[in-house]
């Protein structure tokens, strides 16, 4: 048979490349930095092929298309009408306002844009701006809910970000004026926001610490971190009227007090004065006057081994946590301890008495539970009619406090005889055998071991530390006799 | 009581008979016997070789060649090692979200914080806050992931080397730099590992 009577040969077509399955389209691509080519118009009308792939997003306005590259933005010889349904099947492009269609394949980050909406950041750093009416079928294509957060998020964590943190990629503390003014300045760009900036320092610090460097206050205090960013914060020409120390204090109790890290991270020192008790630790003695530590507090812990701590006005948050977390950890090693209890020994006032719910919040915000309300040591019933008729003070008339924190303690307590009538702590612990004998009757249901414990804390202190002096002078005189022996047998001629 | 089986008349056709399917032969167990040197059949002829006129015995017939194997498998295979089949995977930053490929990631560990730690690899690091168990969920359709630890989920592609710690002999592997640190193996997971990775 002749190849002609064969017939005509079938007309062979090329058969469309298809991916395999499973792999996204347009991922090939992103990998191969190639893609299929758009047409774009050059200069002198002529045409130019630029690879998809080097195509950051397209701006249709006016009926025209522009493809926005790295560099340039160049009109396509093609109208988006045309070009659209092709970029369907190579990619996923969506609108994201104004005209701007984006290749969410490419996309590399989201954020709050400061300006309104969102910035969506493209491979090769193009940045755009996503209106938020447009987000809804970019969230579709990602499969999540937010551009903001990814479910599942720590609490601690978005609580950060609803503060203010930033992606920054350089240190604070060597951040020149305009390093700081790009990433913490208003949306205007006239004031630098401090509460953002050092929320940026502690956490800053904070990942530092936790990475393994040392604390930068390390033994010391707030003020030693202050003087970390000082340097920093007097080069901004325009932060403000806050008071930076202040707007410290506040960031760093905040994030304490919502868990993002502890003081104790930081090693602040403590000069707190409190104690553990070793009798009844569970027992809890405080005071707001630090001079009742002395005055009251170290007798009483002698006699009963509870713990005692003084405030010393507000609660600090160093004292506090450290308190709570020295109680908690003896608590740990008495399995069968009672709850705690609180007995205390603060002004028979509306300030005492707002000054001693702050610490029950502090014991329960460092993890102390204590179940039943506090026990007052200085109420009117604890003193004499006459000690209230000359000692006691009208509230009204000082004018110190103000009228709704008044009626709110006087609703709670009923003043002196439903009076507006305060008394001050000093005036109970005056009559020393008095207020021993009320807080020995008020403590004794709460002790375990009863009153008089077998050793007396304060008083084994002072022994110890004057068997130390003792020792430690006998080390001192031998010293002494053997450096003038020494001496005197080196003045003596050597030889004959 | 009515017999319900139908009747049959004289007329109707011998019933057909049933057809059984033969039972087949029973598979042989075990290895098959060693064959002695006097029952080993004669190797098959060359065909272009004559055939011998003194022995009338046939040649055996040749051995059909072994199919070839599917080439869109091996591309498929090649396609997988260079891009994940995945979506990009989100992870947190701290003003927002950064997506990152599945193809770039060199392993994903936990922290003393519970939290996720992703190593790409240009040597940076990212966050997610759920568990090892979902995240390795969640890449599963991508076999380059690999659970080689409880707290360890590995890229298969990105090891460059498996080792031993001489003091504690506890398995990990290592990755090309800038990827920092390594990732434990454990011990029931070795040989899946090994062969996941065609050594």
């Amino acid at each position: 048979m002749s190849p002609s009577d064969q017939g005509p040969k079938p007309v062979r077509r090329h058969a469309k490349p298809t991916l395999p399955a499973g792999i996204l389209p347009g991922f090939l691509a992103r990998r191969l930095q190639t893609d299929f080519l758009v047409a774009l118009r050059s200069d002198d009308n002529n045409l130019e092929f630029v690879s998809c792939a080097d195509i950051m997003a397209f701006n249709v306005r006016s009926k025209k298309t522009s493809a926005i590259l790295i560099d340039r933005t160049v009109q396509t010889h093609r109208p988006w009408s045309w070009l659209r349904p092709f970029l369907k099947k190579h990619g996923n492009w969506f609108a994201i306002g104004r005209g701007i269609y984006i290749n969410a394949n490419r996309l590399v980050r989201s954020q709050r844009d400061r300006k309104g909406g969102f910035q969506l950041t493209i491979e090769g750093g193009a940045v755009f701006n996503l209106l938020a009416a447009y987000a809804p079928p970019i969230l579709k294509f990602l499969e999540t809910k937010s551009l903001l957060q990814v479910d599942p998020i720590a609490k601690t964590h978005a609580l950060l970000m609803e503060m203010g943190l930033r992606d920054l990629d350089k240190d604070i503390r060597t951040m020149t004026a305009d390093e700081v003014a790009k990433h913490f300045s208003t949306a205007s760009g006239s004031a630098i926001v401090l509460s953002d900036l050092i929320l940026n320092f502690l956490w800053q610090q904070i990942v530092l610490i936790r990475a393994g460097h040392d604390s930068p206050a390390d033994g010391g205090n707030l003020r030693t971190l202050w003087y970390e960013i000082k340097h920093v914060i007097q080069s901004l020409p325009n932060i403000g009227p806050g008071n930076p120390y202040k707007v410290i204090s506040q960031q760093l109790a905040l994030m304490v007090k919502n868990h993002v890290c502890s003081y104790k991270e930081f090693n602040f020192y403590d000069d707190g004065k409190w104690t553990i008790g070793a009798y009844n630790p569970h027992v809890i003695l405080m005071a707001e006057k630090e001079a009742h530590y002395g005055m009251f507090l170290k007798h009483m812990q002698d006699l009963t081994g509870v713990s005692i701590i003084a405030t010393g006005g507000q609660p600090s948050g160093i004292t506090s946590e450290y308190f709570c977390s020295e109680f908690r950890r003896i608590m740990s090693n008495l399995p069968d301890h009672p709850p705690p209890v609180v007995l205390a020994l603060v002004d028979y006032d509306p300030f005492g008495w707002a000054l001693q719910q702050t610490f029950m919040q502090d014991l329960a915000t460092f993890g102390v539970k204590v179940p039943s309300p506090p026990i007052h040591l200085v109420l009117p019933a604890h003193f004499t009619p006459l000690e209230l008729a000359e000692k006691a003070t009208d509230l009204t008339q000082d004018g110190k406090t103000p009228p709704a924190m008044l009626r709110k303690w006087l609703k709670v307590t009923n003043g002196i005889d439903g009076r507006p009538f305060a008394m001050e702590a000093g005036q109970f612990i005056k009559i020393r055998d008095r207020a021993r004998d009320i807080f020995l009757r008020l403590v004794d249901p709460f002790l375990i071991v009863p009153a008089p414990v077998p050793k007396r804390f304060w008083e084994e202190e002072a022994k110890r530390h004057q068997s130390l002096q003792i020792h430690g002078l006998a080390a001192f005189t031998r010293c002494m006799v053997a450096r003038r022996l020494q001496k005197d047998s080196g003045q003596k001629p050597r030889g004959k | 009581m009515k017999s319900t089986k139908k009747a049959k008349s004289a007329t109707s056709p011998a019933p057909r008979p049933t057809k059984t399917k033969p039972k087949p032969a029973p598979k042989p167990r075990g290895r098959p016997r060693k064959l002695r040197p006097d029952e080993v059949p004669p190797a098959p002829a060359n065909p272009e070789t004559p055939a011998d006129p003194t022995n009338p015995e046939p040649a055996p017939p040749p051995k059909p060649p072994k199919p070839p194997t599917d080439s869109g498998d091996i591309v498929t295979n090649l396609l997988l090692r260079l891009v994940s089949p995945l979506k990009s995977l989100p992870v947190q930053t701290n003003e927002g979200v950064a997506y990152i490929r599945p193809e770039d990631i060199a392993y994903i560990t936990t922290t003393k914080k519970r939290h996720l730690e992703i190593y790409d690899l240009q040597g940076r690091t990212w966050q997610r806050f759920d568990t090892i168990t979902a995240i390795y969920k969640l890449l599963a359709d991508d076999p380059r992931f690999f659970l080689a630890h409880q707290s360890f989920v590995v890229n298969i592609f990105a090891i460059r080397s498996l080792r031993r710690m001489p003091d504690t002999k506890r398995l990990f592997v290592t990755f090309a730099d800038p990827v920092p640190g390594s990732a434990a193996v454990a011990e029931k997971n070795v040989a899946t590992l090994r062969s996941l990775i065609e050594l």
